[in-house]
């Protein structure tokens, strides 16, 4: 494998995939890759190992805290209906609709990234201007979306930040969506671009971040809706921050051990400050910035590569500094609630449990 | 799991064999796939005997819940009042519902022995035999389920349970019972239903403390099973034994043992202080959801794949498709009467969910939690939160149901219900739903109406649940006195009839009951306050006060020397004296009893003028009240020994000073040359220590609850006034700023205006000028905003 920063689903997990398609004997929609129970096992991982070419293959778990939802999604995506992933930001919600459209697809890249300056060609088609003028309105000279791949392949087309689009231009998808076909009016008789099966489109949408839009209710329609929640279990959250940072170093060549207590910290922190209640029932102040596990997943990465670089091991006085550059954004008064947090909550855990807790507490005169 | 299940060797252990003398058959509450196979397993084996877990002594109401006329949810209601304090030295009242549903085991099995013509049985111990043998906070005796017979909770809280969800990737017990019992169950063979249900139940069991078993009188309860099992063995050649499967295992090794084992002696309690009732019950009663752990949720889905399954006739692989398709149309259906769009569309995506989902989870058909994802994920529109959930809240309904049973007219009738119910029908009130009714009572013009409103207060009285007022005079809480209508809403719970029963033992009529429990709690009674409050809602209960209830009451108020509690029996009497005229009721004293109060407190009044500033307003609320009743008709003869009172008040020392202000307005009521006072001790405010000076708020606040018009005439006041506040440093200023607010909360807001214009004119100012000149930060204002929405949010969880 190349060195990517962040190398797509479909080469990070293609072994997995091979595998799992190799093995794949469950029935499969028109132009899927798996069968929609691979797909399930790839997301949701196995506890039984593949034999492939001569290899046994573990399936690792790779989205956590809902497997209902997961095999909703699943569900969805072999129907007519788009797949709408909805939540707060930093729920994963990306990195499912990667997940779905690498195992399903076999891409993870036909993507049309959402935003206030998204345009109705940038989603349909646009032109080649140079060919347009030398030849007129021909194929050749058509640009395709993503949209266009997606339809014209039989694959899923990703939607990254939907609502960020202002609301007039997501409805361009409204017809494409219930009638899986694409006018293009230029190309006359040769315009009607149909829908090969396996299309299908999956949307990620922030309801409550800044800067989003409505959707219109005939949109909203041709979708089924899933919300991605925070991982409410601390365990998990630990988990999936030890999976995320271990993937980010192993592809950066970071080889050092990533350290668990760390992770704890980080997930019982990042769990308390986004629930704005301790463990043993303190009431906390929440920071207004998202405490999501993503932020905590690049805190904790960017501690590591920090120490890979620098130090010997992980410095806890560094991690509170990429702690406090990630919570306090938006406002002054993050500052004092992170404060906040470290003189009561982390103050009473360090005297409680000593430790990690006590070196984190040491650590406060960095919040600045 | 399914290798788990294929487990032989407890099958082995416990044979199913239809030739045993004994054959256990291992249930879990309300499951109709094991009243499937327990139906099958009855048509085979043929008992002579059919013996179900429950308690003994309810064996008297077989008759009653296997009649044809009676219609299920049934339940039996338990009593037992420890008052030999055999279970702890508290001597309380304890009670528990034994619910039945159609698809409940041992009811099939109970109406099979019916139409068999065969013995069957209760064999379990009696309820107070049940509670005497568990320890405190543990089985039946658990605060959260108290009034639950059954034990289902050992088949869903065991360690087992949590690692066979883990293990098989299901969200919660319920489900994976759903999957691996209730739909695969219907496509096994009887055995091996069996087998797997033993297999799991005993695991279960394996994984639960004896210590706890014991603890909560378990291993006692089979005991006392396992003898009544050999006893009916004895005389019968087949006797088919129906208990919660976490039993069979304890039993079959007690009645396996032949072992003699010393006879269990139980206690032979009369009727008044154990008994049983047959009571109608509800779905939402009897949803574990709703409070009673009575084995599976959602029984209004369960019943409907009960009759799916009965109406099969042997064929049962449709059932769960059939039943979830119905309930995803009638979901449909109740979302759109809530103008939910729910299209044709959304509707067919749905079916395609939970069919995929089915098939990706390798189950034989799609059962409750697909349908509740396929609602989630094409019912809901946007993000999943408490404003979209409609239509899961609408599934969520749908499946608990909302059916009433009733009873078979051979049923024991409890008086006191059948006078409830024989009012209900006289006043037409809708009782046979669950859904909470409304009804406006227009009771000064119509009698029917001021009958139904009796019966609510008296239903009230009895805390049956059944009715709460939400419009219209609230008497003992002085609120909302103009109004003339009422509105109720009520609803028939089980709490209701549960609640008749409790207090069946007072009476055959509601208000012989009311009448009763209400003489008896008369004798109780020290306060003046609480007696008179109790008279009242006789009143409001249209209950005719005896001689002997009176005789006492006069009692209570000669004995009586808290001030507070004949103030507010005080607040009751004078109440009562204008109810009495309004409704023209004859019979009821008050003008004695208002006397009798009155003169009590007129003694007590002068001690009070240094009363503590915490009771000050209570009793400046006493002191405007008997002004007002000497002032009024009703004692006016009283007006000279109140004044003296009053004038023997403010010559005392060191004053409250709310009480202070107030008992000098009310003499400025009464003549005007106690103005003088007023300014004089205004003025001693104002040439005081700080101290002092704060105190003058104070005195303000009590000033202006009984002669606000002080301000308002003249502008001597207001200049007085204005020289107090105005003297105060910023400090203090705000120290006393909220006893002002207070104090000028007594004015309306004409007044204050009027107020403020004089204020505007001291400065030279017009009203307009100063309205103008109000400058507002807009930091300081949402720092205000924000500080009241965090106290509304303390206070709300508080």
């Amino acid at each position: 494998m190349e060195n990517f920063i962040k190398p797509p689903v479909e080469i990070r997990y293609a072994e997995e995939l091979e595998a799992l398609k190799a093995n794949d004997d469950g029935r499969k929609p028109e132009n899927w890759q798996l069968s929609p129970k691979a797909v399930r096992t790839f997301i949701l991982g196995s506890n039984k190992a593949i034999k492939y070419n001569g290899k046994s293959i573990g399936i690792k778990k790779k989205f956590f805290g809902n497997d209902a939802l997961v095999e909703r999604c699943i569900i969805t995506l072999a129907g007519s209906r788009g797949l709408m992933l909805v939540g707060e930001p930093g729920t994963a919600k990306t990195m499912l609709s990667e997940l779905l459209s690498a195992a399903i697809s076999g891409t993870s890249t036909n993507t049309v990234q959402g935003t206030a300056g998204t345009t109705e060609d940038m989603i349909k088609y646009s032109w080649n201007y140079a060919l347009l003028l030398a030849k007129g309105p021909v194929k050749e000279a058509l640009v395709p979306s993503p949209l266009y791949v997606g339809m014209t392949k039989g694959i899923i087309t990703r939607f990254e930040e939907i609502t960020r689009t202002p609301a007039e231009i997501q409805d361009s998808l409204i017809s494409v969506m219930s009638d899986k076909v694409l006018n293009i009016p230029e190309l006359e008789e040769d315009g009607l671009v149909f829908a090969k099966s396996g299309f299908n489109i999956i949307g990620t949408a922030n309801i409550r971040d800044k800067g989003v839009n409505e959707m219109s209710s005939a949109l909203k329609r041709r979708f089924n809706f899933e919300t991605v929640n925070p991982v409410k279990d601390v365990r998990l959250e630990k988990q999936i921050i030890l999976n995320e940072v271990e993937q980010s170093a192993l592809a950066n060549n970071i080889e050092m051990p990533i350290d668990t207590d760390v992770a704890e910290l980080l997930a019982i922190t990042y769990h308390e400050l986004r629930e704005g209640v301790s463990e043993n029932g303190m009431k906390i102040d929440k920071p207004s910035a998202v405490m999501s596990t993503a932020e905590a997943v690049s805190v904790f990465y960017q501690t590591l590569s920090n120490a890979w670089y620098y130090e010997e091991k992980i410095n806890l006085a560094e991690l509170t500094q990429n702690l406090n550059n990630a919570v306090c954004k938006d406002t002054k008064d993050d500052l004092e609630r992170l404060k906040a947090y470290f003189n009561t909550v982390i103050k009473f855990k360090a005297e409680k449990l000593g430790g990690i807790w006590k070196e984190f507490y040491d650590t406060k005169k960095y919040l600045k | 799991m399914e290798r788990i299940l294929r487990h032989k060797e407890i099958f082995e252990i416990i044979p199913f064999d239809f030739r045993q003398n004994i054959l256990y058959f291992p249930i879990r509450h309300h499951s109709p796939a094991c009243s499937y196979h327990l139906l099958r397993t009855i048509e085979e084996y043929k008992p002579d005997c059919i013996l179900v877990e429950g308690p003994e002594n309810s064996n008297k109401l077989i008759p009653v819940l296997t009649d044809e006329e009676t219609k299920l949810p049934i339940a039996f209601y338990y009593y037992y009042k420890d008052t030999q304090q055999l279970i702890n030295e508290d001597a309380e009242d304890y009670k528990c519902y034994y619910p039945f549903l159609n698809t409940s085991p041992e009811y099939n099995a109970l109406v099979q022995a019916r139409k068999r013509n065969i013995d069957c049985g209760f064999i379990d111990l009696p309820y107070g035999e049940i509670l005497i043998h568990t320890e405190k906070s543990k089985g039946i005796l658990r605060e959260k389920e108290v009034s639950n017979y059954n034990d289902d909770y050992y088949l869903s809280e065991s360690r087992f349970f949590n690692a066979v969800c883990e293990k098989t990737g299901m969200r919660s017990f319920e489900e994976f019972w759903e999957n691996y019992f209730e739909i695969n169950g219907l496509y096994m063979e009887t055995d091996e239903f069996v087998a797997n249900m033993m297999t799991y139940c005993y695991l279960t069991r394996e994984n639960t403390p004896k210590e706890l078993m014991e603890a909560d009188g378990c291993l006692i309860r089979e005991k006392f099973m396992a003898e009544n099992i050999l006893k009916s063995a004895e005389t019968h050649q087949r006797v088919l034994v129906v208990t919660g499967g976490f039993h069979t295992y304890g039993l079959y090794q007690l009645t396996s043992a032949n072992k003699k084992e010393k006879k269990l002696k139980i206690h032979n309690f009369n009727e008044k202080v154990q008994n049983v009732y047959a009571m109608i019950y509800s779905f939402e009663a009897a949803d574990a959801l709703n409070g009673y752990a009575s084995g599976m949720q959602n029984p209004g889905f369960y019943d409907k794949v009960w009759k799916g399954i009965a109406e099969g006739d042997g064929n049962v692989s449709e059932v769960y498709e059939n039943v979830v398709m119905d309930t995803l149309l009638k979901c449909a259906k109740e979302s759109g009467k809530e103008k939910l769009l729910i299209t044709m569309s959304d509707i067919s995506s749905a079916v395609s969910i939970y069919r995929g989902l089915c098939s990706i989870r390798n189950k034989k058909a799609p059962g409750l939690y697909e349908l509740y994802d396929s609602v989630q994920s094409c019912f809901v529109k946007g993000e999943l939160n408490a404003s979209s959930d409609l239509p899961l809240r609408i599934l969520s309904e749908i499946a608990t149901g909302s059916e009433i049973g009733s009873l078979c007219s051979t049923a024991e009738k409890i008086p006191v219900i059948q006078d409830f119910e024989e009012q209900c029908r006289k006043y037409r009130l809708k009782v046979d739903n669950v859904a909470e009714q409304e009804i406006e009572l227009d009771i000064f013009s119509k009698p029917a109406h001021m009958e139904i409103s009796r019966l609510f207060y008296r239903m009230s009285y009895l805390k049956t649940e059944f009715a709460k007022r939400t419009k219209g005079a609230d008497i003992i809480n002085n609120k909302d006195r103009s109004r003339i209508r009422e509105t109720w809403s009520y609803k028939r719970t089980v709490n209701t009839d549960s609640a008749l029963i409790d207090v069946s033992v007072y009476g055959a009529a509601i208000e012989e009951v009311c009448r009763t429990m209400s003489a008896r709690q008369i004798k109780d009674e020290q306060k003046c306050s609480d007696a008179a409050k109790l008279y009242v809602e006789c009143f409001l209960m249209g209950i005719d006060i005896s001689e002997k209830f009176e005789v006492k009451l006069d009692e209570i108020i000669i004995n009586d020397g808290d001030f507070f509690s004949l103030g507010k029996g005080l607040y009751y009497f004078n109440m009562l004296d204008t109810l009495k005229k309004m409704y023209n009721a004859k019979g009821i004293v008050t003008e004695y009893f208002l006397e009798k109060c009155f003169n009590k407190i007129i003694i007590m009044l002068p001690s009070m003028m240094d009363v503590n500033a915490e009771y000050a307003n209570e009793c400046i609320k006493i002191c405007r009240m008997m002004y007002n009743l000497v002032t009024g008709d009703v004692l006016h003869k009283e007006y000279d020994t109140l004044f003296d009172a009053f004038r023997l008040m403010i010559e005392k020392d060191d004053p409250e000073p709310s009480l202070y202000g107030a008992v000098l307005g009310l003499l400025y009521g009464s003549e005007n040359a106690y103005k003088e006072n007023i300014r004089q001790a205004l003025n001693g405010y104002l040439t005081g220590s700080e101290e002092i000076k704060k105190q003058g708020a104070v005195f303000l606040r009590g000033l202006f609850s009984t002669a606000r018009d002080i301000v308002l005439v003249g502008n001597e006041f207001i200049v007085t006034t204005n020289k107090l506040i105005s003297e105060f440093e910023t400090e203090d200023f705000m120290e006393i700023l909220p006893e002002l607010r207070l104090a000028f909360s007594y004015f309306t807001p004409s007044e204050i205006d009027s107020i403020a214009e004089k204020v505007a004119l001291l400065y030279g100012k017009s009203k307009e000028e100063v309205k103008k000149n109000i400058e507002l930060y807009s930091a300081l204002y949402a720092e205000g905003i924000r500080l009241e929405k965090d106290i509304l949010k303390e206070f709300s969880e508080e």
